[in-house]
Parts: structure tokens; C-alpha cells; sequence
């Protein structure tokens, strides 16, 4: 069954339609959720809530990039949460060392599969590109985890975020102008065969 | 160190890194990178940040976030639009099986407290157990002036002891309708349902009643035999004996107590009020605990020597089979119906209720 006859489906109350795209779509969305709050458990809350809000709106999905209508709705679900968490601000629980002060890249977010050095570098690497999104305004962050991140083109991040095409190539820009400063020195952290290749294409 | 370009210039380099430029854009920009080193590696430095940023690796969803039923508000809708009506089901269900329990409850010390089925009851046990009773005391105890007497006068010397042994067999019967307050209620309803019946029961009647009892007694002979057919002239249905056997028993005890001490004084026997009212006291006193039992019989059977047989005998059948059994089965019934209702209508508000939670 193909992605417009589930659609349909789901309209329709087929709710086990609407599971098989929950199932299509949960690791997009989760990423994007992850990705704009920075933390894993109110990415999930909002994840959940995205997919309830989701099943509960299908009315207002008019055709068009179904990727790009969740993502919409899990964004305005996370940017709802984080005016939340502003409003009530909480510290958030660093694992500490032997001697008190934070560690900044915790152990248990490295992938096994990983060497420990790489581990290590990964989840800094990873731990310096969630701070420095954290730094950006929130539409331009979107954006940037929309085109960057999940991948979509300019017209699905058109989409997903309900402006103009032109709105999302200057906030790309800018996002990815902050981004490069913020970045800076990052780059000997990502792993030297993926550097190589990145290097044959300039 | 991050190279400074104009806003416009990111989103040009942006965009063509994007392959989004229109390719007479890109052309001016290709040229212009050749030229402009600043420019260019500026576009190193956007590129290694999308490279950083497309080298995240993607993470799993830790858990499916597929909907359940209740999520999508679906029997979340159902659930309260039957719950209430359940919950109110199960609400009035209740009331009813308490209201039909009270009913019960009520009726059942009503029946018992009415004149005819406990007194006739324990007449009805009384009047063939006496008869076993002489017939045994006489072959125990072969010299007893109870037999010579109950043959000379054969009516008076059976009512007497039909009364004698009724007063103290009464108590035992009643105590195993579970009515402690009962003995005090029905000695009078009896007393005067016997007084009304004295005036429509003639004392032809009395005779009838009173040969049964004494054909064991005139025939002491015959040990147990004489029994059955007391009882089936007596007009005593042969499914009543059976459930009320634990009551013979007593019977048997306390009527032999009363049976034996005319034997040791016989001259007391006829004057039924004095004799039978001490020796039951100090006699049941020591033997049995019931003392407070047998003392209101006494005026009982005082009050209504002749009239008891007379009376019990035609007032069985009415009052036993047509109150009682029909409308507790019924209540019976009810009582299980509604509890059942009660019990399965709240399973299923809770079970709905669950569901509606999720």
C-alpha cells in the first residue's frame, strides 16, 4: 500500500493505516524533535504529541510532501514546548567527575560499535553542534536541521515551515553562517575518511 | 578564523552549495570564486559545516510512538458515553439487591413470628415424638404409672402429655429458628389464635386429634412401629420430617425429663399448672442451659391444654406451604439476580474505565 492510499486510510479511522506511517516517519521525526530541543526525552514527549496532533488534523493535510506536513507539526510541537520550558527553566542534570565539574560529553550517549576515541570524538562532536544550534534562533535552527539535517529540499522546508522559498534560503544562510563561526576548529573532529572525500569535492 | 562576506553573499554561496542557484547565477558566482579567495574559502568553511552537520548520524526512535485507540480519541469518546449509564446501572442494581436483601431479612423473622407455622411446627414434631416417648419411657422403666393413666382416660391423659411435652419441645424448636426474641412473641399470638379457634373447633375435633397420641400409648407394645402411623394420620407430610429432623433430638432429651418425673411422682400428674412448671425448672437447669425457654411454654400450654391439637391440626397445610416458600424464592431469586447485575454492570464500568484511561 502506498503512501497516499494510507493517507486515505487514516482519514478515513483507520488508525492501523495511520500506524504503518507512524512507523514510516517515527525516526524522522524523533530526529527533528532531538534535534531542535536538544535533549532525548522531550524530544520524545514532543514526538508523541506530534503524531497525536498529527492523527487528530489529518483534515488539514491538503496533498503535497506528507514528510514535510509532519515535520511542520512536530517543529510547532517542540517550538510550543521550548516557550514552555522558558517560561518554567530548569537545570538541566550533568553527570559530574571526580572532582566536581561537569562532564560535557557524557559516555553513555557514544554508540558501542564506536572505538572509544571515536566515541568520544562523535559525541563532542555531537555535543558541540547541539550547543551551537542551541545558540541559534529557533526559525533559523529549524530550517538548518529541516535542509541540513533531515535532508529535505527547499521546498519541503518551504513547506515544513510554512514560509516562502525565499524566507528559507536567507534563513539557511544566516543559520549557516552562524553555524560556520560557531564551528570553528570542529572540523578535525569528524572522522579523516569522511574528511577525504569532502576535501575531492572542493 | 572565519572569513567576513556580506548576508547577500552567504545566501548565494548557501544556495549554490545547494545546487538551488539559477545557472546564470552560478556562472557569476564560479567566476567570481575564481578571483575572490576570500570568497572561496569561505565556501569551505559553509561546506564543512553542512558536512558536519549531514555527518550526525541519525538516531533511532527509542520506543514506537505508534497511536493506541484511546491516544487517537477514539473509545476515549466511547468510553464516557457508556461508563455513566453502566456506573449508574451498577449503582441502582445495587440499591436493589440491598432493598431485596432487607426484604429478606425483614420477612424472614415476620414468618417465623407469625401463630401458626412455628408453633404448629413444633406441635407437629411434638405431638408423634410424644408418642415415641411414653412407649420408650414404658419399656425402660416397666413400672410406670403413666401408662395405666393414659389408659384409663386415653383423650385427657395424651393431651396432657401432648401439652406436657409439647411446652418444653417448643423451646428447642424455637431456638432453631434463630428467633431469640420469638418465645415471648408467639405464646401469646398463640394463646389467642388458640382462644379463637376454641369457639369454631368443637371438642369432637380434640378427640380426633388426641386418638393418634394415644394409640401409642394404649399400645406400648409396640416399640417404634406405632410412629408412622401417628404421623400419617396426623396429616404430616413426609418431606417436612426429614428437614426438620435435627429438631427430635431435643425433643427426645427434654421430653424425657418431663416423662420421667411423673414416674417418680405420679400423684402431680393431673394437675398439669403447678406440677410441670417446678419440675421443669429444676430439672432443665442442671441438664440443659435453654432454662429461660421452656419457662413461657409452660403458661402456653397452661392457657390451651385441649385447644392445641385442635387448632395446629387443620391450620398446617394453609399457613406452612402458601407464605412462605413461594415468596422466598422469589426473593431468593431476585436477591441473586440483582447482585449479579450489580457485580457484572460495575466489571464493566471499571473495565471501561481502564480502557478509556488507556
Amino acid at each position: 500500500m502506498d503512501e497516499v492510499a494510507l493517507i486515505d486510510s487514516a482519514r478515513r479511522g483507520d488508525l492501523d493505516a495511520y500506524n504503518r506511517l507512524v512507523l514510516a516517519y517515527q525516526d524522522m521525526v524523533y530526529n527533528q524533535a532531538y534535534r531542535l530541543m536538544g535533549s532525548l526525552e522531550p524530544a520524545e514527549d514532543a514526538t508523541q504529541d506530534a503524531f497525536i496532533s498529527a492523527y487528530r488534523n489529518l483534515s488539514s493535510y491538503r496533498g503535497g510532501s506528507f514528510k514535510a506536513w509532519l515535520l511542520r507539526i512536530v517543529t510547532n510541537a517542540c517550538y510550543d514546548e521550548l516557550r514552555r520550558q522558558k517560561r518554567r527553566p530548569t537545570i538541566p542534570l550533568e553527570p559530574l567527575d571526580s572532582e566536581d565539574e561537569e562532564v560535557e560529553s557524557p559516555r553513555w550517549l557514544a554508540d558501542p560499535s564506536e572505538s572509544p576515541e571515536e566515541a568520544a570524538e562523535r559525541a563532542e562532536l555531537n555535543q558541540a553542534l547541539q550547543r551551537c544550534l542551541g545558540d541559534l534562533p529557533e526559525e533559523f535552527r529549524a530550517v538548518v536541521i529541516l535542509v541540513d539535517v533531515q535532508g529535505l529540499d527547499y521546498g519541503e522546508a518551504s513547506q515544513a515551515i510554512g514560509k516562502p522559498l525565499g524566507t528559507v534560503k536567507s534563513r539557511l544562510a544566516r543559520a549557516r553562517l552562524r553555524l560556520r563561526g560557531c564551528l570553528q576548529g570542529m572540523w578535525e573532529l569528524l572522522p579523516a575518511a569522511f574528511r577525504l572525500v569532502e576535501e575531492r569535492n572542493l | 578564523m572565519t572569513t567576513k562576506i556580506s548576508p547577500h553573499e552567504g545566501e548565494l554561496l548557501s544556495a549554490y552549495l545547494d545546487g538551488q542557484l539559477a545557472p546564470k547565477e552560478r556562472a557569476r558566482l564560479e567566476a567570481r570564486l575564481r578571483e575572490d579567495a576570500q570568497l572561496r574559502s569561505s565556501l569551505v568553511e559553509l561546506r564543512r559545516t553542512c558536512t558536519i552537520l549531514r555527518s550526525q548520524p541519525r538516531l533511532r526512535a527509542p520506543r514506537n510512538f505508534t497511536l493506541t485507540p484511546q491516544m487517537a480519541g477514539k473509545s476515549a469518546r466511547m468510553a464516557p458515553r457508556a461508563y455513566p449509564a453502566l456506573r449508574l446501572a451498577s449503582v441502582l442494581a445495587g440499591m436493589l439487591f440491598v432493598l431485596v436483601l432487607v426484604g429478606d431479612l425483614i420477612t424472614v423473622p415476620r414468618q417465623s413470628a407469625l401463630p401458626q407455622p412455628a408453633p404448629n411446627q413444633a406441635a407437629r414434631q411434638v405431638a408423634p415424638k410424644m408418642a415415641v416417648i411414653p412407649t420408650a419411657t414404658s419399656e425402660a422403666l416397666p413400672g410406670l404409672a403413666a401408662n395405666p393413666q393414659a389408659v384409663a382416660p386415653p383423650t385427657a391423659a395424651a393431651d396432657t402429655l401432648a401439652s406436657g411435652a409439647g411446652a418444653p419441645t417448643q423451646a428447642p424448636s424455637f431456638a432453631q429458628l434463630e428467633s431469640p426474641s420469638t418465645p415471648t412473641e408467639p405464646a401469646p399470638s398463640m394463646a389467642a389464635a388458640a382462644m379463637q379457634k376454641l369457639g369454631e373447633a368443637g371438642q369432637t375435633e380434640t378427640a380426633v386429634a388426641a386418638t393418634p397420641t394415644t394409640l401409642p400409648a394404649t399400645l406400648p407394645l409396640e416399640k417404634a412401629v406405632p410412629v408412622s402411623p401417628t404421623e400419617t394420620v396426623s396429616g404430616i407430610e413426609p418431606t417436612e420430617e426429614p428437614t426438620l429432623a435435627p429438631a427430635p433430638e431435643p425433643t427426645l432429651e427434654l421430653a424425657m425429663v418431663p416423662t420421667l418425673e411423673p414416674t417418680q411422682a405420679p400423684i402431680p400428674e393431673p394437675t398439669q399448672e403447678p406440677t410441670l412448671e417446678p419440675t421443669q425448672e429444676p430439672t432443665l437447669e442442671p441438664t440443659q442451659e435453654p432454662t429461660p425457654d421452656p419457662l413461657p411454654q409452660p403458661e402456653v400450654s397452661a392457657a390451651q391444654e385441649q385447644p392445641n391439637p385442635t387448632v395446629f391440626e387443620p391450620a398446617y397445610p394453609p399457613a406452612e406451604q402458601l407464605p412462605r416458600s413461594p415468596d422466598r424464592t422469589i426473593l431468593r431469586v431476585a436477591e441473586i439476580f440483582m447482585a449479579t447485575i450489580a457485580l457484572a454492570a460495575g466489571l464493566i464500568a471499571i473495565y471501561l474505565r481502564r480502557i478509556g484511561r488507556g
